[in-house]
């Protein structure tokens, strides 16, 4: 009966590592610009033209685009949250998986659900603390 | 002699009439329409407090994009990577998710959505759960939510697979979504 769900979470983590792949090729940024498939994006934020300061995601983009370049410094000066997103997303990708080389055993569901439920919920804190730093 | 005994009563979770994941989706479907209402009325409250608030800032001063665009409503429903779209739906599901998702189903043991595909909501035992673990749920809901690509979908496609049907959420509180017409 367990056949199914570890397929399942095995393949959601082949499509999670497989769309880090694809965005590590197909997208690169500066800390002030993006490009996808070569292009340049015109991406502005409402929040901050409206407001003046920046919104709690702003910089997000460039971040995690960064981020899957290596370049964590400047992930981090962008977004802190974007480097903790790339990490998580790269640990659930794991554990999904379940690597036999780093000995991870059976996750049960109970601990996977609150685990990646408070994950979220640190994810958001992060993004929202790093933002009352910028605010004015 | 032994062998003769009538085996001993197991404790046994009673036994459940689990819900099919269709009905599960459609359930879900109502309840997010009902969070998609909150999220357009927050939606209109920061446009309306953005647009009083450029008013404060400066007179037309924030109604104009740095690229010369027209500001205002355009922009406002024009924005694509915006915190709106990141932000807003998981706050909708939580503010309406306090009244649809704790109080109704701590109270009567259903949502909305899940009292029009008549399923319930149950502890281990087949009772209705109290307003503490209905409370966790919610927030282990909204939680995976948050994490994106892989959370939500996850914890919707969990029953597929589940012999109980449970998404992630009912397996983190250990609640169970019962078909009770």
């Amino acid at each position: 009966m367990f056949r199914g769900q570890y397929l399942s979470t095995r393949l959601a983590g082949i499509f999670l590592l497989l769309g880090l792949v694809l965005l590590r090729v197909a997208a690169w940024a500066d800390a002030n610009q993006v490009w996808l498939f070569g292009r340049q994006l015109h991406w502005g934020c409402w929040f901050k033209e409206h407001y003046g300061f920046p919104c709690p995601t702003c910089g997000m983009t460039r971040s995690v685009i960064l981020m899957m370049h290596g370049d964590f410094h400047n992930a981090f000066l962008l977004n802190p949250a974007g480097p903790f997103l790339i990490a998580g997303l790269i640990m659930v990708a794991i554990i999904s998986l379940r690597l036999p080389l780093i000995g991870l055993k059976e996750i049960k569901s109970r601990q996977l659900a609150l685990g990646l439920s408070l994950y979220g919920w640190v994810f958001v804190c992060v993004m929202l603390g790093q933002w009352t730093f910028k605010l004015p | 002699m032994a062998e003769n005994w009538p085996p001993p009563p197991s404790p046994e979770v009673p036994t459940m009439n689990y819900a099919l994941w269709v009905d599960r989706v459609l359930a879900a479907l109502v309840d997010g329409g009902i969070a998609v209402l909150v999220m357009f009325v927050l939606y209109v409250l920061l446009f309306v407090v953005g647009g009083i608030g450029s008013m404060v800032i400066g007179a037309g001063e924030a109604t104009v994009s740095h690229r010369g665009e027209p500001g205002g409503l355009s922009s406002l429903f024009g924005c694509s990577t915006c915190c709106l779209f990141f932000i807003l739906p998981p706050v909708s599901y939580l503010a309406a998710g306090l009244l649809n998702k704790v109080y109704l189903v701590s109270k009567r043991g259903y949502s909305v959505g899940q009292g029009l595909m008549k399923l319930r909501v149950v502890d281990g035992r087949g009772n209705t759960i109290s307003m503490g673990p209905a409370v966790l749920r919610l927030l282990c809901t909204v939680g995976l939510g948050f994490v994106p690509v892989v959370g939500g979908a996850l914890d919707l496609l969990w029953p597929l697979w589940d012999p109980q049907r449970q998404t992630l959420h009912d397996k983190a509180v250990g609640t169970f979504v019962i078909k009770t017409g």
